[in-house]
């Protein structure tokens, strides 16, 4: 049975068929095309013509047309959709015609710029003339380093790179910075958040560093589908862009399935588990030998459907190597290997966190299936996106969890497809990220009083860094004074710089096997955690905290760990606050230290998911400043007898549960991005109160946007709630009644609706 | 205009107030060093100091240079430096507050010192760097490849000045003080050479780690006691230099003076790694003439150059002699085999010692499995498997 008999059977299959909510056809689209440039240079248009193409796709086209005449653009296109030549043509057309110009290309991870150099090379080649194309990467050897600095045409590297190694060390690339002429920012949907807050920065900083150089480069951005690819490409560079949208590419026919797991407990709202749903259907598929790849929403959850899945390949006799799990987490050398499976067909299953959503080229393949909700509608688009040849069919398949936003999307399959992407959210002007970058950029060169690194605010940071010692004032000008190198203690992907490396001592030698952040790593790998890594099984026998060290053994249990944890939150400070005195509650914006601890966990039977035993871990607490959300309630909405002071908790508890679920809908951000904390008696506001804070040192913008359109999120937890079909409140809405008590449910409701909202 | 303002205006058309402290902080080091005041918009100081020294005419560095300095390069030509920076991390925000030259004129050893009392007073003195630069070919630094010289080029670049580094040579001393003296000492630290080649110790030196601090200290309050050490500590640097470049020239003339056979050893070492035949025999020559038996170590090489040379009876006289070392015996052993197979093809020979090496190993396994040389071992198996089918 091929792909297409496959989608036939599956229409046919009634089981299967009841639990669709939709199912969707794409139909296929004819490729739009356009004549080559009348000015494109003649040797590039030979190259091309080797390659077999004759016509640009529309998109690349308008690019080319739009770069030539100066303007920065963003294009915005799905996966494999040539997006690469858009920007190459340019690029190149101006290295022919001038020989000392220079670009830069950057790229979210390690990875994608190794895949884009070898594109690039294939049609130096082809050009047969002398561009060098270089990564320059944390792995570029030494030697190799010089060369790249004075002879490199196109320099393909990371904002880290460019960050810690390139800009801190500018008077190494004069010819560089010279002679830039472009700059390429692939994927920039990646940059949203703390990274993209970053990246704003640092981008602030390379621009300094060029104009000190007498340089002013021209930027070309690419986008996957968001709502605002244009309005985010702005903030990044801080300049006019021209969005062009108008994608040529080819596209097969496309089969979006939407699937709801059938309930098994309708008293307890629960469904089927995402897991076990998701084994069933690729069983299902598995012997088509379509090639297929799984979004898993958690690493955990990646490890254990891999080992399933190699189960089921052993059943049906295939060769489980054929599935292989893909996050973060594991060594560079592993990924490049599973990416190079996938292209050549050796691999026929990937399990994969979101960290496959991004470009990576790992070919087209036939099959996406999402075992929950990704998060984002174009989140859920890019991952479809995977799935998809140019000429033949493909299926898409997203599963639902029991979570409420789960619930809410695929019992609404219209919202997902009338509902525009999400917008991506940055913070240039974030105070921790904007510091760290005005202290890089003052190393790299001394700022005068009449420089603006960031509007309005430029001259009081820099004096109180004069106050702090960190920079001396003279003459008008600033100056770095610490003995440091700034760069180094900032990292761009998160708050924290630091690591926890996780070392296996089962072996004949101790070797490394992964790292995890410093957050993260109370919670995955304390002492005595089952930490799955390559669906194989290690044990925790010590964490060294002041080592950042985790010490594994490899096991073979039937059971993982599931990690206790307790977070402790203090207003530091009140920022903005509701005039609106009677709807029956306050809301404030402010800052917060917030304080986690990781005390204890739980051990979970595979399968079942049984609880079989607890542990108590003693790790010291990690704390973070953040931006934070509040709303007080009344004790005036408490007069009911009703109202015992546990009933008050289970309701908050059970706002906050749908809460946390529903706000990635309205602001773009992931679900762990947030966390929302309820409170019967606050020690700070002395009323029941529930908090949202952003999960980020400094806090990244979410819940100040949330401040500023709260009740339309409240509203939509109240309709959520009232609509949900569960007597007590289910994992859908206010949580599962077991955990939530009996009067969740009604309580929450009882609250909402007396809010004047 | 409201008040707010005129005032702004009042204070700008008021002459600047300079702080005080700085400044006579700046003018009692230029009474204590006798020092020159110069550029007096961004005012730096210049020290300068003048040391007799009967130095010779050239350096011969030929082999220590590795062939870098290929003839006698004359001691005038050169431009020794030393920099105390703002930190030892380099990168375009680490900046060099105190520079230190020097330069052998007539019978005198010129140090000049430039002292830059706060940020932003390049721009004159490296205007008046570019002459000094021009005067010299080649310049003579410790450490200086990989961060003296970095850091210079930085400045140069920072403040608009265009030079050609291409023209200058450049000694590492450290580099060539590693030739010499690695491992025969703790501490390649230019303090430690002194003390142990040099005759000369310091007292009351800053360690060289203190040193950012003490500038920052001085740049807020005009604290002077450290900026004083700073400057005494790199003048003594600048000297050492120039004490150093000479006595090593002189090991490279004569390498008995050093009077160390790990010295000697490491020299024929790296005459051995250029191929340099005349260089190394000079240097067993001197072994002959204080008659002492020459190192294993050298014999090795130098069987290994007569190889190469194909002076096959003196490689052989070496080899049996190696035979006799426990630290050399199985090379002996794979050379002589190799040399039966391959030159004389007389494979039984060959195979005698191929089966010699291997009952060696198997004795030396018994007594301690980990101390066996596996790739050895497997490469004369070969070997004995391979001369067995040809004399079979």
């Amino acid at each position: 049975m091929n792909l297409e008999q496959l989608i036939d059977y599956l229409g046919n299959d009634s089981e299967f068929q009841k639990n669709l909510t939709k199912w969707m056809v794409l139909d296929s689209k004819e490729a739009v095309y356009a004549d080559f440039p009348e000015n494109l240079d003649v040797r590039l248009k030979n190259a091309l013509l080797k390659k077999n193409i004759s016509r640009l796709y529309t998109h690349q086209c308008e690019t080319f047309n739009q770069v030539q005449k100066g303007h920065n653009a963003v294009v915005v296109t799905p996966t494999a959709s040539g997006k690469t030549l858009s920007y190459n043509l340019p690029v190149f057309q101006e290295i022919l015609n001038h020989p000392e110009s220079r670009a830069v290309y950057l790229f979210p991870t390690k990875a994608l710029s190794q895949d884009q150099v070898k594109e690039a090379q294939d049609l130096v080649r082809l050009l047969d003339v002398n561009i060098k194309t270089h990564t320059f990467d944390g792995d570029t050897p030494r030697d190799i380093r010089r060369t790249i600095r004075s002879a490199g045409h196109i320099v393909v590297t990371n904002p880290d790179m460019l960050h810690q190694g390139i800009l801190p060390h500018h008077t190494l690339w004069i010819k560089l910075f010279e002679n830039l002429k472009f700059i390429v920012i692939d994927e920039i949907h990646a940059y949203r958040g703390v990274f993209g807050s970053h990246l704003a920065n640092v981008l602030r900083r390379l621009k300094r560093i060029c104009a000190f150089y007498g340089s002013q480069p021209q930027f070309i951005c690419s986008s996957a589908t968001i709502a605002n690819p244009q309005q985010l490409a702005e903030n990044l560079i801080e300049e006019k862009t021209i969005l062009i949208d108008n994608n040529g590419a080819p596209r097969g026919v496309k089969h979006f399935l939407f699937y709801n797991q059938p309930v098994v407990n309708r008293e307890l709202g629960l469904r089927r588990g995402v897991v076990s749903e998701v084994k069933q259907i690729a069983r299902k598929i598995m012997p088509t030998g379509a090639q297929m790849i799984i979004f898993a929403r958690s690493r955990l959850r990646v490890e254990v459907l891999t080992t399933y899945l190699r189960e089921v390949a052993k059943q049906l006799k295939i060769n489980p190597d054929k599935v292989r799990g893909y996050r973060g987490g594991y060594l560079p050398k592993e990924r490049r290997a599973v990416e190079q499976g996938l292209k050549n067909g050796q691999i026929q299953v990937v399990v994969s966190t979101n960290a496959l959503e991004l470009g990576i080229d790992i070919g087209q393949l036939d099959v996406a299936i999402m075992a929950g909700w990704p998060g984002s509608v174009s989140s859920t688009w890019q991952q479809a996106g995977r799935a998809g040849r140019r000429q033949s069919a493909s299926l898409t398949i997203l599963t639902a969890s029991s979570a409420p936003l789960d619930q809410y999307i695929i019992e609404h399959p219209d919202y997902f497809f009338k509902k525009n992407p999400e917008t991506a959210q940055i913070d240039r002007e974030n105070l921790t990220v904007l510091m760290s970058h005005l202290k890089c950029a003052a190393f790299e060169l001394p700022f005068t009083e009449e420089e603006r690194f960031t509007p309005d605010i430029t001259p009081q940071l820099l004096d109180f860094l004069v106050e702090e010692n960190v920079l001396r004032k003279t003459d008008g000008k600033y100056f770095w004074m610490r003995e440091i190198y700034p760069a180094d203690e900032v990292s761009l992907r998160s708050t924290a710089a630091e690591n926890v490396v996780i070392i296996d001592t089962g072996g004949y030698d101790s070797r490394v096997i992964g790292e995890i952040d410093l957050f993260a790593a109370p919670e995955m790998v304390h002492k005595e955690a089952i930490y799955i890594h390559s669906s194989v099984q290690f044990h925790v026998d010590d964490l060294d905290w002041d080592e950042k060290k985790a010490y594994v053994h490899e096991v073979d249990v039937d059971y993982y760990t599931d990690a206790i944890t307790k977070t402790d939150l203090k207003v530091l400070d009140i920022v903005q606050e509701s005039q609106n005195e009677n709807r029956g509650y306050q809301k404030y914006y402010g800052e917060a230290a917030i304080t986690r601890v990781t005390t204890g966990y739980k051990k979970i039977k595979f399968h079942t998911h049984e609880n079989i035993g607890n542990g108590r871990v003693y790790l010291p607490e990690m704390e973070m400043q953040t931006t934070t959300l509040w709303w007080e309630f009344s004790d005036d909405l408490f007069v009911d007898p009703f109202f015992k002071e546990s009933v008050i908790g289970e309701g908050l508890k059970g706002i906050a549960h749908a809460l946390k679920n529903l706000i990635p809908l309205y602001i773009m951000c992931d679900i762990s991005d947030i966390a929302v904390i309820p409170r019967v008696n606050d020690p700070f506001t002395h009323k029941p109160t529930i908090y949202v804070y952003d999960k980020f040192q400094g806090g990244i913008g979410l819940s100040k946007k949330l401040f500023s359109i709260d009740s339309v999120v409240l509203k939509a937890v109240n309709d959520h709630i009232a609509g949900c079909v569960c007597k007590q409140g289910c994992p859908s809405c206010t949580g599962p009644s077991l955990e939530g008590g009996l009067f969740g449910k009604e309580s929450a409701l009882k609250i909402l609706e007396m809010l004047q909202l | 205009m409201d008040i707010k303002k005129k005032l702004d205006f009042y204070r700008s058309s008021e002459k600047p107030i300079r702080k005080t402290g700085a400044q006579s902080a700046l003018a009692a080091l230029q009474e204590i060093f006798k020092a020159e005041l110069c550029a007096p918009t961004a005012p730096y100081l210049k020290i300068s100091r003048y040391h007799s020294f009967a130095f010779p005419q050239e350096a011969g560095l030929k082999l220590l240079s590795k062939y870098e300095i290929n003839n006698p390069l004359p001691l005038n030509e050169c431009l020794f430096f030393d920099l105390e920076t703002t930190g030892l991390a380099g990168g375009a925000g680490t900046y060099p507050f105190l520079l230190g030259f020097g330069y052998f004129k007539e019978e005198t050893f010129t140090v000049e010192q430039f002292f830059l009392p706060d940020y932003g007073r390049e721009y004159y003195l490296f205007r008046y760097l570019q002459d000094l630069f021009s005067r010299f070919s080649c310049l003579v630094s410790f450490n200086g490849k990989s961060y003296d010289l970095p850091l210079l080029r930085n400045r140069f670049i920072l403040n608009r000045f265009q030079m050609d580094w291409k023209r200058f040579k450049h000694i590492d001393l450290l580099h060539l003080s590693r030739r010499l003296w690695k491992d025969s000492q703790p501490s390649l630290e230019l303090t430690a050479i002194e003390r142990n080649y040099l005759n000369r110790t310091r007292t009351g030196d800053i360690p060289g780690a203190y040193i950012p601090e003490a500038y920052f200290t001085f740049l807020r309050s005009g604290a002077l006691h450290d900026v004083k050490k700073i400057i005494e500590h790199n003048y003594l640097d600048i000297i050492s230099l120039a004490e150093l470049i000479v006595l090593i020239s002189k090991i490279e003339a004569n390498p008995a003076i050093a009077n160390d056979d790990t010295v000697l050893i490491r020299m024929a070492r790296l005459a051995f790694e250029l191929n340099d035949g005349e260089e190394f025999e000079r240097i067993c020559g001197i072994f002959d003439t204080q008659k002492k038996e020459l190192p294993d170590k050298i014999k090795l090489w130098k069987s290994l150059l007569a190889k190469r040379a194909e002076h096959w009876q003196e490689a052989l006289v070496l080899w049996e002699e190696l035979l006799e070392t426990k630290e050399y015996l199985f090379f002996a052993l794979e050379e002589l085999a190799k040399y039966y197979e391959h030159q004389k093809k007389d494979f039984t020979i060959a195979l005698r010692y191929s089966q010699r090496a291997m009952e060696n190993m198997q004795r030396l396994f018994e007594l301690n499995p980990y101390s066996a040389p596996q790739e050895r071992q497997q490469a004369f198996q070969k070997r004995v498997r391979r001369l067995m089918i040809k004399t079979a």
